[in-house]
């Protein structure tokens, strides 16, 4: 299947093209916030504290008459950057390692299995605590705690994958022809397996968003001055019974992120899978 | 038929651990190959035959190299293949899947599977692998147009012959065949058969032809061997083979096949009693004796061991054995 | 062949299936065939041909995507099996038409003992006590050649080998003793000797139970072994229909002829080349307008091309073709045995 093939085997599905198009804005904006968010999202405006919608502050403004539209903006430069760092680092160390543990099976698969199965065992959001306490408290490292939690289950998702693979017909075709290791990984075992991945990379992803905004709000994350979803929850959550309006809008940000992400997610899985033919 | 041996095979055992519960408290062994000789001769195409876990499927893999003998040795061309470099082995020897949906790889362009084998082993340049791919399409009764195209687009018989391809790609002379023909359609089996055929004659290429479907193997050996829980039973030249069989297992395996003409409905058939014994824990003596029609006491004490009989095939069955000595005195 | 009477008649079948943005495929165009009491029908073709959707429409236990045209009929005891409520289906199911299956594990409960799933299926339809349920159970997998039936009984499916499950399987299948045996592609999975066992117990047992039999299958050797009639199909056409030994003996339909030629005989010694029907089935989205097998015929003419040849009786046999293979024969003599 060629990615033109996939491409359009994903467009085909609605929801998904939808979310697509909405993961693919916010990155943008995200990228793009100084230049498109209306207000320097620091700047207080006491004449206009905690103001309602309107056509100068669409998403109104907060206790200090910040935009909430703008803020919302820079937040997601906090989430988008949670999300890279914590999918990079099980992918640059989980996935080569579970193929490996996959492929080689033997000692190194029994030793390395039981070791992931030690780091699963521990709550992620508590692992999350530990590794910040240890490192320091601030944004980067609440991304590496999540990365590091991620790490195992990916992992297992590219030891599971390989198994299967290493056992088809075409992997056994090659080393007949006298194929390697790097080779049969290289060639048959990474490109197959690769499908699955890119789908749990995108459902963890969104995953993180949500984790990175948990941290912030717990006060573990993103530290002020850095502006993010988990943040301006926390703020609104203490004037909750004041303005109950101040915690929608990053709230409702979080829900729809998560909701895009999945159903991409889910719209990949689809487009990936040629035993999937129809879609 | 049996000119220089290519391919030799001697006491050939291939032993799986089996774990025992969750503490592995004692170990025991599945004896998927136990102890097998055989000779594939160059040009020649021998039939491997014998029902679902005879081991017939490990023999192959272990020809190729997929697998380690536990013990025994395949020697080819005179040199012990357990000395060799394996990465080496792929010119000369090949193999061709049952499953064509697995064979080949969902991402790789059909041009791409058949050149895998040349590109591994650096066989000319890019463009002289290119012509090299599409010569082979078109040998095996594709267009060279079809190397552009992802295997999912191909039926079954197509895939097969792209497999062919692959296999014959760096041209070498023994292609293990495992059940090429059983997961297609009726009228396809004949079309692949016939090419598995006609490569031979152009190439002189050997086959080792693995298939629980006699009427195929029959149709494309030259001898057959039969296997029965890990071990060969009886090896034959196809012609006396068929004509007359001299181990109880051949016979009933033969009378049991279902034939397509209904004049010989109620001929008389040797319908096997109960199942095949666990390759876990063969009977004792000989393996064949918890369900011969012809079982007598020495069965199930002595293992019968494979010998030639007077016209030149070999069998193991007591039986056999008796006959053969009585022979001389007679004449 | 003495006339019986007849069980199951199938009567302009034709079942599609469609998909939204999707050409709609035929499956099954035109199926005409009955089964009479006590006889084996065989149902022969290669994958795709449209023989276990036909088999499953009897049962409808088709996919609920696949719709059939409304003049489909299938006759069984003066009803419409198609058009029977899923109550009335379910009742009939098992108790007067039962199916085996090439993978007894797609029937039998993994998770409960097989003489669970025996008696539950006779209290179901036959209202016995548990008691002489059991006794039936026992009964009927002693028949079916399981030694030692009261602990067999007291096993779990994955206990058992293939070829026993495929007992099992029999002997479940006809534990309600129905008229009607649907079996596809029973010995399939088997190994040969194994199959020789179960073949020869279902005949063994079609006799004793006067049970009537649809054997689908793929197998010449084993149609050969074990139908009264059998019905070839291609590309989702009954092509052939005829009496076993008359078919074997002279196939009409070149379809037919080229499945029989293609199959490796075990007599003789020659080594002689079997021929191959060339080219693949068609696929069911993209039919030809004439006959179905154009592509791959060698008797084709220009009017195989464009007019499709309907099942006609061709000397009390029925054949879908406009050059059936009947050598020796004149062109008039071909007309009036075409009547």
């Amino acid at each position: 299947m060629t990615g033109k093939e996939m491409l359009r085997r994903f467009m085909r599905q609605r929801a998904a093209f939808i979310s697509g198009i909405f993961v693919v804005l916010l990155i943008v904006v995200a990228l793009f916030a100084p230049w498109l968010a209306p207000y320097p999202p620091d700047l207080p405006n006491y004449d206009r504290v905690m103001a309602g919608p309107s056509l100068a502050h669409w998403l109104g403004t907060d206790e200090l008459g910040r935009d909430v539209l703008s803020r919302l903006m820079y937040g997601a430069q906090a989430g988008i950057q949670a999300a890279l760092i914590a999918i990079i680092i099980p992918l640059v160390i989980g996935v080569p390692l579970g193929i490996l543990s996959g492929y080689l099976g033997g000692v190194f698969d029994e030793v390395f299995m039981r070791i992931v199965d030690g780091i699963l065992a521990i709550p992620a959001i508590l692992l999350a605590l530990g590794i910040t306490a240890a490192l320091g408290v601030n944004l980067w490292n609440a991304m590496i705690a999540i990365g590091i939690v991620f790490t195992p289950q990916f992992a297992r998702l590219a030891r599971s994958q390989t198994l299967q693979i290493r056992s088809e017909a075409y992997v056994y075709a090659a080393k007949v022809s006298g194929a390697g290791a790097f080779w049969t990984m290289g060639r048959h075992i990474i490109p197959n397996i690769s499908p699955p991945i890119i789908v749990q990379s995108s459902f963890n992803m969104s995953f993180a968003i949500l984790v990175e905004a948990s941290l912030s709000f717990l006060g573990l994350g993103a530290q002020s001055p850095q502006i993010s979803w988990g943040g301006m929850i926390q703020q609104a959550y203490s004037l909750m019974y004041m303005n109950p309006w101040l915690i929608l809008a990053p709230g409702v940000a979080i829900m729809l992120t998560m909701l895009a992400g999945n159903i991409m997610g889910d719209g990949l899985r689809v487009a990936l899978d040629p035993k999937l033919k129809k879609v | 038929m049996m000119n220089e041996p290519l391919l030799e095979i001697s006491g050939l055992k291939k032993y799986y651990p089996k774990k025992d519960g969750l503490f592995q408290g004692k170990k025991s062994w599945i004896k998927a190959v136990d102890g097998m000789d055989l000779t594939i001769g160059k040009g020649e195409t021998l039939g491997l035959v014998g029902e679902s876990g005879c081991g017939k499927s490990t023999t192959g893999r272990m020809i190729v190299g997929l697998e380690d003998p536990t013990e025994g040795t395949v020697s080819f061309k005179g040199n012990d293949l357990s000395r060799v470099d394996k990465r080496e082995l792929g010119k000369q020897m090949q193999m061709i899947f049952q499953d064509p949906f697995s064979s080949l790889n969902p991402r790789m362009k059909v041009s791409d599977v058949i050149a895998e084998p040349l590109r591994l082993h650096k066989d000319g340049s890019r463009a002289e692998q290119q012509r090299r791919v599409d010569e082979l399409l078109e040998r095996v009764g594709l267009r060279s147009e079809h190397g552009r195209r992802y295997p999912s687009e191909f039926s079954g018989g197509q895939r097969q012959r792209i497999g062919i391809a692959r296999a014959i790609a760096l041209s070498p002379s023994l292609i293990v065949c495992d059940e090429p023909v059983s997961a297609l359609d009726v009228s396809i089996q004949a079309q692949v058969l016939n090419l598995l055929k006609d490569l031979q004659k152009e190439l002189g290429v050997s086959y080792l032809f693995i298939a629980h479907g006699i009427q195929a193997v029959k149709y494309i050996s030259d001898r057959i061997a039969v296997m029965y829980l890990g071990k060969v039973v009886e090896v034959a030249s196809k012609d006396e083979l068929f004509r007359n069989p001299k181990h109880p297992y051949t016979e009933s395996l033969l009378s049991a096949v279902p034939r397509p003409d209904p004049k010989l409905r109620g001929r008389d058939r040797i319908i096997l009693k109960g199942d095949l014994p666990s390759p876990e824990n063969p009977p004792s003596g000989c393996r064949f004796h918890t369900r011969c029609p012809k079982v007598m006491d020495v069965c199930k004490q002595v293992e019968p061991s494979l010998q030639v009989t007077r016209d030149g095939t070999y069998a193991a069955c007591h039986l056999v054995s008796e006959a053969e000595m009585k022979q001389p005195q007679e004449a | 062949m003495s006339k019986r009477e007849t069980l199951l008649e199938i009567n302009n079948l034709r079942a599609f299936a469609e998909k939204t943005g999707e050409p709609r495929s035929q499956l099954v165009n035109s199926v005409n065939f009955r089964i009479d009491k006590g006889e084996i029908v065989a149902l022969v073709g290669e994958s795709g041909c449209g023989k276990s959707v036909t088999a499953l429409s009897i049962l409808g236990l088709n996919a609920a995507s696949i719709e059939y045209e409304s003049e489909s009929e299938i006759r069984f005891h003066d009803e419409n099996l198609l058009q029977l409520s899923d109550r009335k289906l379910r009742k009939l199911r098992g108790n007067d038409i039962s199916m085996i299956f090439q993978d007894p594990m797609f029937s039998l409960n993994p998770l409960k003992k097989i003489g669970k799933q025996m008696t539950e299926a006779l209290l179901q339809h036959k209202a016995a006590d548990v008691r002489t349920a059991r006794q039936d159970a026992e009964k009927m997998i002693e028949r079916v050649g399981i030694t030692d039936p009261k602990r067999q009984l007291d096993n779990y499916p994955y206990q058992l080998s293939g070829g026993m499950r495929q007992r099992v399987m029999i002997a479940m299948a006809l534990l309600c003793k129905p008229e009607l045996l649907i079996a596809d592609e029973p010995t399939t999975a088997l190994d040969v000797t194994i199959q020789a066992q179960i073949l020869e117990i279902m005949k063994d047992l079609q006799q004793e139970l006067d049970v009537s039999i649809l054997l689908i299958t793929h197998d010449l050797g084993v149609v050969a072994e074990m139908a009264d009639r059998v019905v070839v199909m291609y590309s989702g056409q009954v092509v052939e229909e005829a009496d076993v030994y008359a078919l074997f003996e002279q196939p009409l339909h070149p379809y037919t002829n080229g499945l029989l030629t293609s199959v490796p005989t075990l007599e003789g010694e020659s080594d002689e080349r079997i021929s191959a029907i060339r080219g693949t089935v068609p696929s069911p989205q993209e039919l030809p307008k004439g006959c179905n097998f154009y592509d791959r015929c060698t008797r084709r003419t220009d009017r195989c091309k464009k007019e499709e040849p309907l099942l006609t009786n061709h000397g009390g046999r029925n054949v879908a073709c406009w050059h059936p293979v009947v050598e020796g024969v004149k062109d008039d003599e071909r007309t009036a045995i075409r009547n």
